[in-house]
């Protein structure tokens, strides 16, 4: 696959893609790269791929480390945050994205999440949920509910009463996140919600309206070992449990994507 | 009062201890700065550790002719304490010729009694007896003050008022006659020390 | 890159009365440092709130003299937050630094790893305390490993061990320098009593020959250039990282030439040599002077830079030397990376070992030691 063109027979690449780079090394059916995809475009909207700093984390985020023509870092599991917050702090005209999965998020990295939020910090978090830490080999995540496809370190189940249950991010994060921040959760069988959702959350950046916050619920049929069929049929029934939504804290929420 | 030939000696290694809150480590702060200031060399470290919230307050300082090297030392020449308290660790830092003034109202017959086991150069001083009846408990320390600038060079007076003064300059402003009653209590330790 | 200039450099400025951690401060301002992200833990705690201080209302902040840019602090959750913020900070471009001790050193090995594999110039200023796990809040020379060789990386840091409060100040500056110059994680590895201490100091502006200029490492003349910076830490292959640790040992040795610091102390004529760092060596060379006066033929060798050693100087060192000493306030943690310097010297260089060259170990874990227990150890086994 080389150039994008006009012509509607070979797929139009974003023009912040790093062609060299392609085809892209996710697994195939992942969700990733249907994000990745959908944030694109919205760089390309915005016109921000010269102004954009791109961190991601270590996890199945760490494949998009040379994804784009955007200038990108690799950081540290959980860490991804911490090195925006000081970016951004150090260059606040910039556009900076934490592109992190649900361990990065929501486990090793959950206190900078949190602290991000209770200091409302410029930045934009893009958390991609698919119940499981990918990477590793598909083990339990702090977002493995009981039913779904087992992972490897909770085969049987993700049993409640031993493991606790699962975090709603976005919800979690309603509680402490100051007014003005934008929190949602889209997912990737609706790329066009997707790009919506990520495009308003970085305007809500370039407008300094405090944290924009996005979780994308996401296929891993290589650890869900699932066809495509039961992928998706999983990701329907996993919005039941995660919910998709947007809100700006303070102001009025929107809970049904049928309204998009 | 003899005199521990601070003078002379190339440097005089200082120790205070005293209960967190009786005013030692600013007694330790303003004399050392002030040596500095008067082209001594100095240097000046409190005991810091975990316990330093609500714990006895200790702190070395140095005056010298000579740089210093390390802010601590093994044995003091000078040993100023006014706990009235069991502090045995604290004595290792007596030595036969370490000078030890004590305060005759706060230490345990006890504690006197250990510390003149390790040192026979122990003098009393009435610093608290004279605060409480002539002065008030806040001007314990400046007493101290006073003493240790009359034993360490009589010529640090002007510089260890001027530095007080500073130090005390927001409790100045809240109350006016402290510092008349500061100069007092610095001139009445001060004094002491021309026995 | 001008050669370092050796610790002897004397500032020209007024003599001031001032704390270790405030001296800190100080220099990090003097040297163009904007960004402070931070931790409390004692005993560095007092550079964080002497920066406070400096930059005043966060709203309304002080200027840095160099730059003219607003100052910054951000106190974060952790250690690991504030190591991987001032990565942040230092790949938008501006000179930024941390400070920590003990257990936050070893949280912010993840962050200094990550700088050492991304070759991003932090600054840190380790204030060591007592080793093993929390410990005393006071003193020790226990971190030397940990700073000069942790994380799971090759030591690709510099390292400076500052002898008393004038090189604390002098080397703090020339941290930010060496760390911007070079790019490599940069630490200034002194200890509670440096940085609990009030002592005398002169704190006078950066010489302009010293500066080195910082510059955005994302979003910077490439992007201007339309061309992208993409950093990577995690490699698929073993061929591919072999090549980059070798490619960063490469560049580590052509840099030590020019970043590699030491101090040797009447050690021309020396039988004996002692080998102490940081407040130790200020003991030690107190010691030297002692021994010198009753007709000992000894010495001090003292390294400034843990990391890169100074490999010349102490090539001759152990050509000379019939016992060398090791003194720290550690189990060997000194002595161990020279001693194996000193293999290195031996078997590489083809330096031939002095035939009955010996070695005697002063060891005191944690504790400070004095110039007289040097005297005496000494004397003892010579």
């Amino acid at each position: 696959m080389s150039t994008r063109t006009k012509k509607t027979t070979q797929p139009s690449f974003p023009a912040c893609y790093k062609v060299s780079s392609k085809p892209h090394k996710f697994c195939p059916g992942c969700g990733h790269p249907v994000a990745l995809h959908e944030l694109g475009v919205v760089i390309d909207t915005l016109k921000i791929q010269d102004s954009t700093a791109f961190l991601i984390d270590i996890g199945c985020s760490l494949l998009a480390w040379d994804f784009f023509d955007v200038d990108t870092s690799q950081t540290h599991h959980g860490r991804t945050i911490p090195v925006a917050t000081g970016f951004k702090r150090a260059n606040p005209t910039s556009t900076v994205i934490a592109y992190l999965g649900d361990g990065g998020g929501y486990a090793i990295g959950m206190q900078h999440l949190v602290h991000a939020a209770l200091r409302n910090e410029n930045i934009t978090v893009i958390i991609i949920n698919n119940l499981n830490y990918g990477m590793t080999g598909g083990q339990m995540a702090p977002t493995t509910i009981e039913d779904q496809p087992p992972t490897t370190t909770a085969p049987f189940s993700r049993f409640e009463d031993i493991y606790g249950h699962a975090i709603k991010g976005p919800e979690m994060l309603r509680t402490i996140a100051t007014d003005g921040a934008y929190l949602a959760r889209t997912s990737t069988d609706n790329p066009v919600h997707v790009r919506m959702t990520l495009q308003k959350a970085l305007i809500h950046q370039k407008q300094n309206n405090g944290l924009s916050f996005v979780e994308v619920l996401s296929y891993c049929p290589n650890n869900w070992k699932t066809n495509a069929k039961e992928t998706l049929t999983w990701l329907q029934k996993f919005k039941t449990e995660y919910p998709i939504f947007e809100e700006i804290i303070g102001q009025n929420k929107t809970g049904d994507e049928t309204k998009q | 009062m003899k005199r521990n030939n601070s003078r002379t000696a190339a440097s005089l290694k200082i120790i205070l201890v005293g209960e967190g809150g009786q005013g030692i480590q600013s007694v330790a702060k303003i004399l050392s700065r002030a040596a500095f200031g008067q082209k001594y060399h100095a240097s000046y470290i409190p005991n810091f550790g975990t316990e330093q919230r609500g714990g006895i307050s200790l702190s070395f300082v140095q005056i010298s002719h000579r740089p210093i090297v390390s802010p601590k030392f093994k044995y003091a020449d000078l040993f100023v304490i006014v706990l009235n308290r069991d502090i045995d660790r604290i004595l290792r830092y007596i030595s036969p010729q370490t000078h030890v003034l004590y305060d005759t109202d706060l230490l345990k017959k006890s504690t006197v009694g250990k510390i003149s086991q390790r040192s026979q150069n122990i003098l009393p001083i009435p610093a608290f007896h004279e605060a409480t009846t002539t002065f008030s408990e806040r001007s314990f320390n400046v007493i101290i003050l006073g003493i240790l600038t009359g034993l360490v060079d009589k010529k640090l007076r002007r510089a260890v008022i001027t530095g007080m003064d500073t130090k005390f300059e927001k409790y100045y402003k809240k109350d006016a006659s402290l510092e008349k009653m500061n100069h007092a209590a610095f001139e009445t330790g001060f004094k002491m020390t021309r026995n | 890159m001008p050669k370092p200039r050796k610790n002897s450099q004397k500032r020209q400025g007024t003599r001031d009365f001032i704390q270790g951690n405030a001296i800190v401060a100080n220099a990090a301002l003097a040297a163009g440092a904007t960004h402070f992200f931070g931790y409390p833990i004692t005993p560095s705690t007092e550079i964080f709130e002497n920066w406070v201080r400096i930059v005043g209302d966060p709203h309304n902040p002080a200027r840095s003299p160099i730059t003219k840019e607003p100052l910054h602090y951000l106190q974060c959750e952790d250690e690991m937050a504030s190591g991987f913020a001032m990565i942040g900070a230092c790949m938008a471009g501006k000179k930024t630094f941390t400070a920590t001790a003990g257990p936050g050193n070893i949280l912010m090995q993840d962050a200094f790893s990550a700088a050492e594999a991304l070759r991003i110039p932090t600054v840190a200023v380790i204030m060591q305390r007592g080793g093993l796990s929390t410990s005393t809040v006071i003193y020790s020379q226990e971190e030397v490993t940990l700073t000069t060789f942790g994380g799971n990386g090759e030591g690709f840091r510099i390292v400076y061990s500052p002898s008393g409060l004038q090189e604390l100040y002098n080397y703090v500056i020339k941290a930010f320098n060496s760390a911007w110059a070079y790019r490599y994680p940069t630490f200034v590895l002194a200890d509670g009593y440096q940085g609990k201490m009030e002592g005398e100091v002169v704190c006078s502006p950066m010489k302009k020959s010293e500066y080195i200029e910082s510059e955005p490492i994302l979003l910077g003349k490439s992007r201007k250039k339309g061309k992208s910076t993409n950093l990577r830490n995690c490699y698929d292959q073993e061929e591919e990282i072999n090549a980059v640790i070798e490619e960063y040992k490469a560049d580590f040795a052509r840099d030590s030439k020019k970043i590699a610091e030491s101090e040797s102390y009447r050690t021309r004529d020396a039988h004996t040599v002692i080998i102490a760092h940081g407040i130790v060596g200020t003991a030690a060379k107190v010691a030297v002077d002692t021994l010198r006066a009753n007709s000992a033929k000894v010495g001090l060798w003292r390294p400034i830079t843990l990391r890169p050693l100074d490999t010349s100087s102490l090539t001759q060192i152990v050509r000379i030397a019939k016992k060398i000493i090791f003194i720290e306030s550690a189990l060997g943690q000194m002595a161990r990376i020279v001693n194996d310097e000193i293999m290195n010297i031996y078997s590489i260089k083809s330096v031939t070992h002095p035939t009955s060259q010996k070695v005697a170990n002063f060891f005191k874990p944690a504790i400070g030691i004095t110039p007289q227990e040097i005297t005496d150890f000494v004397l003892k086994n010579t």
